[in-house]
């Protein structure tokens, strides 16, 4: 589904990826671990498609197709989704407004008509209920007001929405507080699909007792240094990235 | 004549002024005006025009250029409503007002049967003074449809102790006319009047409007500015809060295209106790628009516990576009709440960025955040068919 190639981004000129490389299937979850600054964050935008970010090598394949030569709605459309690590507020404008413009967005790519208001609304609250968040958030303003949890829960309930193929989740367990966390956690068990995959962008080994990943990455110095399974996580969490900073693959 | 009886408002020089240029009929402006008009950019144009009116230390940003133009005073001043078709005919064909009948929350308002003929202007008359004595919806329209004319009119509204109305200003103009409009409103104790001015759809030519208003004891005035586009526009309002516990809610959403000029100067003036006023405004401007905002809360020192909230927020589109704020606060009481809060910036690229991440195409990204941002001004309204035809006549939607 999702091959990343031997990848170097620069930010003004400054290296934060340096030769990254992932290969991420259908239905499985990867989690990518790392101290800060190792470029986890910067891996999910340019994933996303945001300026600023220079490829000066390397390549991202998304089923065949070259990632990088598409804007981000494109990326959207052909379905990678990016749970914000800091998801911004967008004055005046509803949840559903926003949604409603989203999945029409979305439908037109794939040259379908505008979704009908008794069928969105009917998937909205579905969603939300699957979140547990209460159904006036919908009329609330995109992110405006919500306390960090409520975002971090808004980013997985709009993934829920999408329905993308890709989904990267960049510190979405930040902020949340334990009951949160489960919810938003069995919500994407609930997502996960043999045709869709996750890239779980983590500090914390505890969201990961709930999506138990199929393989966990350590980034270091912008590229990865060590995978393994499940354990190396535990392992992590046990030892610190200080044994993991030098690289041995 | 109105019943009007507040002093403070110079309504007798108003009148006066305005009756010496009626007298007139369709000949052009005396000489000693027009070459007013003709003059450099100067208080003095408005100051000929509006006596006793402008906030003559705040044009400094205002480009007068366009009333250098050779105006004619013409028989162009009236109005089209219909006491006979409330509440509006069709032929009017003002979106907002079919918006209103389909707004619940209007909808349950008593529309009166009498007053709308106080409001009526015909032919050349450029004067009208209505009191609002019945609670319910009002409408008021002017219309300057003759190019390079210009309609000076003059209206009072006085809204009796107690009485709730609701008022439609609309002013359709002519794009090369200018209309002068000069509206006073007393309110009596206990009064509440909302005041929406909208705009027929299209590019208007030029407006000064003229708003003071004396709002008596524990009396409320409410205004909305609803999205319209003119070539150039200025809004002056002075409020000024007479009674204890009254109250000033203005409200606007803004746009600036090419070639427009959007302008609103506003003075409240807070001379009595435990008054509450709010300036909420939003704006945005496009390359080649210039929008100006002067708000001013003034605090007398007899405006002991005053409770006043400013904000104006605006968005440079892209390059090119002007936007002049201007927030200011007098305060003379000790023992007051005054905030402001003023915002110009471009569009933030982490806003469009995760509009697009979501999939919307660039176009509809930036409507949507732009609508949004200046519906924040609008929300207060009530009625939903009225906001949204507010967010249509934001103009927006590509």
């Amino acid at each position: 589904m999702l091959e990343i190639r031997n990848l170097h981004v620069s930010v003004e000129g400054k290296p934060i990826l340096k030769g990254l490389s992932l290969s991420i299937q259908p239905g499985e979850i990867h989690a990518l671990m790392g101290p800060n600054g190792a470029g986890k964050s910067t891996l999910a935008v340019v994933l996303a498609g945001k300026e600023g970010y220079e490829v000066t090598e390397g390549e991202i394949l998304f089923d065949g197709q070259d990632l990088l030569s598409l804007g981000p709605e494109e990326r959207s459309h052909a379905g990678v989704f990016l749970a914000f690590q800091y998801p911004v507020e967008i004055p005046g404008v509803s949840m559903v407004q926003f949604l409603r413009a989203a999945l029409n967005a979305h439908r037109a790519a794939r040259g379908q008509d505008p979704i009908d208001t008794a069928e969105l609304m009917r998937l909205l609250r579905e969603k939300a209920a699957l979140l547990k968040l209460d159904p006036a958030f919908l009329t609330r303003s995109v992110n405006e007001g919500f306390s960090g949890g409520e975002r971090k829960r808004a980013e997985i309930f709009q993934m829920a929405v999408l329905n993308p193929r890709l989904a990267i989740l960049d510190e979405t367990d930040s902020g949340l507080d334990i009951d949160a966390l489960r919810i938003v956690a069995e919500a994407v068990m609930n997502l996960r699909r043999p045709d869709n995959a996750f890239l779980v962008i983590t500090h914390y080994h505890r969201i990961l007792q709930y999506l138990v990943p199929n393989f966990v990455h350590i980034l270091a110095d912008g590229r990865i240094v060590r995978t393994g399974g499940p354990e190396l996580a535990l392992e992590l969490e046990a030892k610190g990235y200080e044994p993991f900073l030098s690289p041995v693959v | 004549m109105s019943t009007l009886t507040t002093a403070s408002l110079s309504l007798e020089a108003g009148v006066a002024h305005l009756e010496k240029l009626l007298r007139q009929g369709s000949a052009s402006i005396p000489a000693s005006l027009s070459r007013k008009l003709t003059a450099a950019q100067s208080p003095d144009t408005l100051q000929a025009i509006f006596p006793g009116g402008s906030l003559y230390e705040e044009w400094k940003y205002t480009p007068l250029s366009i009333l250098r133009t050779p105006w004619t005073l013409g028989q162009s001043v009236y109005s089209e409503l219909s006491q006979t078709a409330l509440p509006l005919p069709l032929s009017f064909e003002m979106p907002s007002l079919q918006a209103i009948e389909a707004s619940p929350a209007l909808e349950s308002l008593p529309l009166p049967a009498s007053p709308w003929e106080k409001l009526i202007l015909s032919g050349a008359t450029t004067y009208a003074a209505a009191t609002l004595d019945q609670a319910g919806l009002y409408g008021f329209s002017v219309s300057q449809p003759e190019p390079c004319r210009v309609a000076p009119t003059l209206c009072t509204l006085y809204v009796p102790a107690g009485v709730e109305a609701e008022m439609l200003l609309h002013t359709a103009i002519h794009p090369e006319g200018l209309l002068l409009l000069q509206l006073h409103v007393a309110l009596e104790a206990g009064a509440r009047l909302v005041l929406y001015h909208a705009a027929p759809e299209g590019i208007q030519g030029n407006l000064l409007l003229l708003l003071s208003a004396s709002v008596g004891k524990e009396a409320s005035l409410s205004i909305f500015s609803l999205p319209g586009r003119y070539r150039w526009i200025r809004t002056e309002s002075r409020i000024a809060l007479n009674g204890a516990g009254s109250e000033s809610l203005l409200y606007g959403a803004h746009t600036a295209h090419e070639n427009e000029v959007c302008d609103t100067a506003i003075r409240v003036s807070h001379l009595a106790p435990h008054t509450h006023s709010n300036q909420l405004f939003r704006s945005v401007a496009f390359k080649g628009g210039r929008r100006i905002f002067l708000g001013r809360i003034h605090v007398a020192r007899e405006g002991q516990k005053t409770n006043a909230y400013q904000s104006h927020k605006a968005l440079l589109w892209e390059s090119g576009a002007e936007v002049y704020s201007r927030p200011q606060l007098e305060i003379f009481a000790d023992d007051v709440r005054c905030t402001h809060g003023v915002t110009t910036g471009f569009l933030q690229g982490d806003m469009l960025f995760y509009l697009l991440a979501r999939g919307l195409p660039e176009s509809v990204a930036r409507t949507l955040i732009a609508e949004g941002f200046l519906m924040e001004a609008l929300e207060a309204i009530p009625g939903e068919s009225l906001r949204d035809y507010a967010r249509t006549q934001l103009g927006l939607s590509p």
